[in-house]
């Protein structure tokens, strides 16, 4: 396994100083009274404008009570148990915030619907390599307020993996959201055994956590449900322009919801999610590639190792908006590296233009690109038979090793094919015409669609009744 | 001659985007007995004609706009307007601009480069902020009898409210009296177009442009901002 790491032991140190520092010295805005008032019973210093700054020794508290590894499941009681906080990297789909789908036949860019985000999740599903699924589009079918409540569905349907993204933006969608999962799995208590969703909420860099947010973190950890916090400043606009100082402001704003998270229910299973976007400085939109954002992420999994809570960092996305060489190379480098430095996660895949668009197409392609480096991750095997000792010693000089037994018995074990990627001739890719690539993705998409059926769920008919409640009682 | 050497003193120092530099220089300009609106007029906005081309041809990024726009608006309304009432001269306007993020949305770095780019061009620039009530839009834009009216919004769950500000504006019975221009990240074209509004652009350069061409069109005027 090759490792990428970048900080030292020095410079761990010094970054962590300078987070505690902060916390202690300028603090973080809540606007959430309760918040407030909550974390002055607890040792915190509430200035004006509440203003909570944490004195070191709250921070290295709560450290200490944030469970080191946690348990993640997907709803069906069948599936793989994963363990966040050691030592595999899980990869992950969704994501996609912006609602908009890229249609690779016609190249037309629609918004996206309901079905869609079906259609995908499935796919999802059907994918090996995915170890987590996420909400892969924002359906605009949907009236707004309702649309994660619908996307929750959506996703325990068609899914029966690990759920690791979806937007839940205020206590509304947090309420709705966790009932359908506890109805699914029988109730609360069966959920606390066995989570299978992974509710975040965000910091507004620089500094400054809105209502919603902590009413989403807040309601999470009471329902005793793992509880992610992210942090996701913008570098030169509401973060630092420099790559260590992003990392101290994303420490900086995370540590400030954990221990918030860890003061209201002291050991509750939490991960931090560093999320530094980057920015075109000429129209001012937000980008997710670049060498140093790949650096800031691959520290960030560093220094949360160092501090001892599970890190997740989100790699493998693009800023090209088509299916194109620049979509390759930006998702395939940044996963490598991050890899490198042993990130939790990698993903979400399945997206262009950095969170924005998806197509089903894109998650067929993306799981090749994970595929190949999960191949190469496991390395070949090495014994008197594979050695070929005897075998080279037969064949000889000059022969070939074509028609032996030895080598129709190995090849499916030793060579990974791609489904997608063309290996052909020039002679072969001008008789088959057309975009082989893209042909090839679109007929793994409908063999999918027509033959894969997610695992049964639970109580489907209580979910349903949730939803309905919802459309009845959310104002849309 | 000692008129040229000063305005080109004062369009350099904005190019080292280094407002204490810009306050000195204009300083010293006045000192010499330079005409204030000459030097917002042959200095700073020399200089931010300059500075948007460079933007335009990808030789300067927004953190340098931002840099010379606040350190022409800090001259502005520190050093330039004071003196410009103390003389009672007029500056020539194009007009009074309101300008502001829409309800609902708090993103307003474009939105401020917008502001002072058309401060720097000639507008009257009332910026609202972000956040506003579709209801000050109207309010403001009638109490200094605007000619252009100009919201932003930068997530697309914004955008209803930019249309909402065009049945205001209607509903107010402003909407005959003045032009529209709406902008932000996923506005285009064809939802200005949509809501029924007059103009977009997709940056601050293209913002001046866009406003200076509604009000030829509309009125064929442009040196006293007078309906």
């Amino acid at each position: 396994m090759f490792r990428f790491e970048i900080l030292t032991k020095d410079n761990l140190e010094l970054i962590y100083a300078q987070v505690l520092s902060i916390l202690e010295n300028v603090g973080v805005r809540f606007e959430h009274q309760e918040a407030v008032e909550f974390l002055s019973e607890n040792g915190a210093v509430i200035e004006k404008n509440r203003n909570v700054k944490f004195p070191p020794s709250l921070v290295r508290e709560a450290l200490k009570s944030v469970p080191k590894t946690f348990f993640f499941y997907g709803r069906d009681s069948k599936s793989t148990r994963l363990t966040f906080g050691g030592q595999r990297t899980y990869f992950t789909t969704g994501a996609t915030t912006g609602g908009k789908l890229l249609d690779l036949t016609t190249g037309q860019r629609r918004p996206s619907t309901l079905k869609d985000a079906e259609q995908i999740v499935r796919i999802d599903d059907a994918l090996d390599v995915y170890d987590m699924v996420g909400a892969p589009t924002r359906p605009s079918d949907v009236p707004i307020a309702l649309s994660q409540i619908e996307t929750a569905r959506v996703l325990i349907k068609n899914t029966s993996k690990p759920i690791y993204y979806q937007d839940i933006l205020d206590l509304t969608d947090a309420t709705y959201i966790l009932d359908m999962a506890a109805a699914t799995l029988g109730g609360y208590e069966e959920l606390r055994k066995r989570p299978f969703m992974h509710p975040s909420a965000s910091c507004t860099s620089p500094l400054i956590w809105h209502k919603d947010a902590i009413d989403v973190l807040t309601h999470s950890a009471r329902m005793g449900v793992p509880t992610r916090v992210v942090s996701a400043p913008i570098c030169g606009m509401t973060g630092p322009i420099t790559a260590s100082g992003m990392l101290v402001l994303m420490f900086v704003e995370m540590l400030s919801g954990l221990v918030y998270l860890q003061l209201l229910c002291k050991g509750l299973a939490m991960s931090l999610a560093p999320t530094p976007i980057m920015a075109d400085y000429r129209e001012g939109n937000c980008n997710v590639f670049s060498p140093t954002r790949t650096l800031i992420t691959a520290a960030s999994v560093e220094l949360g190792r160092y501090m001892g809570v599970p890190t997740n960092a989100s790699v493998g996305m693009t800023d090209s908006k088509i299916p194109s060489v620049q979509a390759g190379y930006e998702k395939a480098i940044s996963t490598l590296f991050l890899l490198g430095a042993q990130s939790q996660t990698a993903g979400p895949f399945g997206n262009l233009d950095d969170w924005d668009t998806t197509s089903a197409e894109l998650h067929v392609i993306d799981s090749e690109i994970v595929e190949i480096i999960k191949e190469v991750l496991e390395g070949f095997s090495i014994t008197p038979e594979t050695l070929s000792a005897d075998i080279i010693r037969t064949v000889g000089p000059g022969k070939s090793y074509l028609t032996l037994t030895h080598t129709r018995k190995h090849f499916p074990l030793e060579h990974w094919l791609p489904e997608i990627g063309f290996k052909g001739s020039w002679k072969l890719l001008e008789r088959l015409g057309g975009n082989v690539f893209l042909d090839n993705a679109r007929k793994k998409v409908t063999r999918i669609l027509d033959t894969h059926i997610p695992a049964p769920i639970g109580d489907m008919p209580a979910v349903d009744t949730i939803v309905e409640k919802a459309h009845r009682t959310v104002a849309k | 001659m000692l008129q040229h050497v000063a305005y080109e003193d004062i369009v350099n120092a904005v190019l080292t985007f280094d407002s204490d530099k810009v306050t000195d220089v204009t300083k010293k300009a006045l000192s010499l007995g330079e005409d204030p609106v000459k030097i917002i007029e042959q200095g700073l906005n020399k200089a931010l004609r300059i500075v948007g081309k460079k933007f335009e041809s990808g030789e300067l990024f927004l953190m340098d706009m931002v840099a010379a726009a606040e350190a022409v608006q800090k001259v502005m309304r520190e050093t330039l307007e004071p003196e410009i009432l103390r003389r009672k001269v007029q500056r020539k306007t194009l007009g009074n601009f309101v300008l502001g993020t829409v309800a609902g949305d708090i993103h307003d770095i474009g939105k401020n480069i917008v502001g002072a780019m058309l401060f720097a061009a000639g507008f009257d620039v009332h910026d609202l902020g972000k956040d506003v009530p579709t209801e000050q839009f109207v309010a403001r834009a009638r109490e200094v009898n605007a000619s252009i009216v100009g919201a932003s919004a930068l997530l697309s769950t914004s955008l209803p409210m930019q249309r909402e500000i065009v049945r205001a504006m209607v509903a107010g019975g402003l909407r005959d009296r003045l032009r529209l221009m709406f902008g932000g990240a996923p506005v285009t074209d064809e939802w200005v177009k949509e809501i029924g509004a007059d103009g977009y652009a997709d940056d601050a350069v293209g913002a001046v442009k866009v406003a200076k061409k509604l009000l030829k069109i509309d009125f064929g005027l442009e040196v006293d901002g007078k309906q």
